[in-house]
């Protein structure tokens, strides 16, 4: 594929216009962060839109709206806060991370929200984004822009000296204000849109690479905004390239520039480096640099009867429904999957395919949905619980869709085979009293334990583990993918299961797998 | 005529510590008045006091004839008041000596408004009357701190104050140079016709300048001395 061709993709084009914005500006909040030492104040910032999120979720209002006004509301409110109790904004924000974490919870724990649901709505990725998102992105920008080209002189004084800046008669606290106002909408506009990941590489890398090799302050606002331009754009074009996570990559150029600006800083190694690119050596790398840059890129797979599936158990399902080519995003279930960054070929899988079918707890796939070129594609949305009824009557909804209900009955004939099996070895142990983590229910129902108690995914209260112990279960059955109950089984001194929900674990890949995979914990653990 | 400087009662406490108890204190215009006292006398304090970047927990504060009771804002006021901080700046920002000279003006430019000509004339006038002017284009972190002093003392020039206030402004120099310093912010002083509130430990250094000298002591003011 070529560059042209590589730009006909609208979330190609987003990320390319999220990096020249984003790339350009979001590096001199940075040098603010880096000068004023207000580091923590980020992380307060990502703890205080989960609060946000939490909130939206519990009010069922649009989460990400709530997360980013408590973002807002929380920057406007924190810097007169420190100054009222004296302590510094980094000791506040330490305050506020704890606080807005601890109420976050709670509000997960009495709504019943999944807490991985929360995250994914805040955590966004480069390759995902939405024309709002860029609209975002470039508003941020905007602001970030005006208020250094019309305050300049009055930045710099405080970031030389906050004391001085105000002794001279600078409204000072309004522009500190203001500096961190603007800290914590950029911090939470950029986690939503480009991801926690690309947050450090766009604001703090570039400005500690600038600050190494600067002689002024205009310099540093110039290097920071080039070197976050410049590993934006470098980092996407090479994460195309050799497909690649993208965020990892952009973050791997912007930690080599930091690298060569700590050498340009120390004169001595400079030179050594030089001896080393004089002469042949630097044709070599002009050769090396030009072959990069006339690279083709991979191209889309354009199989039209594909399949795409969100997690790897949509992906099982599609297969058991008859589906000839799955093409699986997130190939083996990570514990956190908000986090996955995305690589260019992710994306591309959406060309040319026929159906997309997720669980919906996956934000990521509509927002794909919304940025691929690929308009025709037909969005299925499955109920992933894993009770074998349920696996086959979703099975059967995509079959109607794709056609293929032969090949799915012939599927099914073969998994209530495998199914009968399988619970004739676990017979033995079908009775046995067992507290069960919400998420792995549908298994143990299948399996025939008692279930005296079914433990909810987030943090476990001392009552509910204290009624689970009283309860003396024989066994404790865990999630792999989500584990909280251990300290049950520990102090009830009975045997701990984990189980799984999506295969790929053990070099699982079908529903089969699934239930052969749990069956073996299950009688390893109880023989 | 009112006084460029009066402090009646002032008392102020950081957290549980009474730092200034009733001080007591006055500058007429022109005037050269030393305070001496201890380290953790409340010397900054009272400076801050002067300033209003600290707000008392009692007591009347009255510089150039504004009651800062009257004012929930005192930027105006600052414009008019140099302030030389005794500590050095630690802060890596790379800003050279000249930007942070021009600074004394920020405030009395305004908003959005770029420093003209005559500003940075009055920058680089500041820095002959100091003598740093050679050390203009260095970056101030490169400076000695003795150096760094004098940038300060520049800056608060540059501003065009009516008032002065010194906060140990030996504190970085060799015991050769303090003399040196002295002699250069008394002539300041007698030129530009300031009016100027020196606080120091050092009893020696301030004795043979003052019109006036005050002792901090137990959070307290005692005149110890008066020219007039």
């Amino acid at each position: 594929m070529s560059w042209t061709e590589a730009l006909s993709f609208p979330f190609m084009r987003h990320a390319i216009l999220a990096v020249l914005f984003a790339g350009a500006t979001f590096p001199m909040i940075g040098v603010f962060i880096v000068s004023l030492n207000l580091i923590p104040l980020r992380f307060a910032m990502m703890h205080i839109a989960l609060l946000g999120g939490a909130i939206g979720l519990f009010l069922r209002v649009d989460p990400i709206f709530s997360g980013m006004l408590l973002c807002a509301l929380s920057s406007l409110a924190l810097g007169p806060i420190s100054e009222k109790t004296r302590l510094g904004v980094g000791t506040i924000s330490g305050y506020f991370m704890a606080l807005t974490l601890a109420l976050a919870f709670i509000l997960f724990y009495k709504a019943d929200i999944h807490v991985l649901q929360a995250f994914n709505i805040l955590w966004g990725n480069i390759l995902s984004l939405t024309s709002l998102d860029l609209v975002f992105v470039i508003v941020i920008s905007l602001i970030i822009l005006t208020v250094i080209l019309l305050f300049f002189k009055e930045i710099q004084a405080i970031l030389y000296d906050r004391e001085i800046a105000l002794t001279v008669g600078i409204p000072e606290k309004m522009f500190y204000f203001l500096i961190i106002f603007m800290l914590g909408l950029t911090v939470a506009v950029s986690m939503r849109v480009i991801g926690a990941l690309l947050v450090d590489a766009f604001i703090l890398l570039p400005a500690m690479g600038a600050i190494f090799i600067s002689r002024s302050l205009k310099q540093i606002f110039f290097f920071s905004s080039l070197f976050g331009l410049t590993s934006g754009m470098i980092g996407l074009y090479l994460s195309f390239l050799f497909d690649i996570p993208t965020s990892s990559t952009i973050i791997i150029v912007a930690s080599l520039i930091i690298a060569v600006c700590f050498l340009i800083q120390r004169r001595s190694a400079m030179q050594r480096l030089k001896k080393v690119f004089k002469g042949r050596r630097m044709s070599l790398l002009m050769f090396l640099m030009g072959w990069i840059l006339f690279l083709n890129f991979p191209s889309s797979a354009s199989a039209q009867e594909a399949v795409v599936a969100s997690t790897s158990l949509s992906g099982a399902i599609a297969k058991a429904a008859g589906a000839k080519e799955v093409r699986v995003i997130v190939s083996t279930e990570m514990r956190h999957p908000p986090e996955y960054d995305l690589k260019p070929s992710d994306l591309l899988k959406f060309e040319g395919a026929k159906v997309v079918i997720y669980g919906g707890y996956e934000r990521m796939v509509s927002k794909l949905l919304e940025t691929s070129k690929n308009k025709n594609i037909l969005a299925i949305q499955i109920n992933t619980d894993s009770s074998p009824k349920n696996l086959i009557s979703q099975a059967q909804k995509i079959s109607k869709v794709l056609g293929t209900e032969k090949e799915e009955q012939v599927w099914e004939e073969k998994f209530l085979e495998k199914l009968k099996e399988l619970q004739k070895k676990i017979s033995p142990f079908s009775g046995k009293r067992a507290i069960v983590h919400r998420f792995a229910q549908p298994f143990a129902q299948w399996a025939g334990l008692s279930i005296v108690q079914i433990i909810s995914p987030g943090e476990l209260t001392p009552k509910v583990v204290a009624e689970a112990v009283d309860k003396k279960p024989e066994l404790v059955l865990d999630i792999l993918h989500f584990p909280i109950a251990q300290v049950i089984a520990e102090n009830a001194r009975c045997k701990y299961v984990q189980v799984i929900n999506f295969p790929g674990v053990d070099h699982t890949k079908s529903l089969e797998d699934l239930f052969g995979y749990n069956s073996t914990q299950l009688i390893n653990a109880l023989r | 005529m009112h006084h460029s400087i009066e402090l009646a009662e002032i008392f102020v406490r950081l957290g549980n510590v009474s730092v200034l108890q009733g001080v007591n204190i006055e500058a007429k215009p022109y005037e050269f008045v030393s305070i001496i006292g201890a380290n953790g006398a409340g010397k900054t304090t009272l400076l801050k006091v002067v300033n209003g970047t600290l707000k008392p927990s009692e007591g009347k504060v009255c510089v150039l004839g504004h009651d800062f009771s009257q004012y929930k804002d005192l930027n105006f006021l600052r414009r008019d008041i140099g302030v030389v901080p005794q500590k050095s700046n630690s802060n890596r920002v790379p800003i050279r000596v000249e930007e942070v000279v021009l600074m004394g003006r920020y405030g009395k430019i305004g908003l959005m408004r770029k420093p003209s000509k005559s500003d940075w004339d009055k920058a680089f006038q500041s820095m002959e009357a100091v003598g740093i002017e050679r050390f203009a284009k260095k970056l101030v972190y490169e400076l000695s701190g003795g150096e760094q002093q004098k940038v300060a003392l520049a800056r608060a020039l540059a501003q065009e104050p009516l008032i002065l206030l010194l906060d140990e402004p030996t504190t970085y120099l060799d015991s050769g140079s303090h003399s040196e310093i002295m002699e250069t912010i008394h002539a300041i002083h007698h030129q530009r016709g300031l009016t100027t509130l020196l606080v120091s430990h050092d009893s020696r250094l301030v004795e043979q300048y003052g019109d006036k000298t005050y002792l901090l002591e137990g959070g307290k003011s005692h005149l110890i001395r008066s020219m007039g």
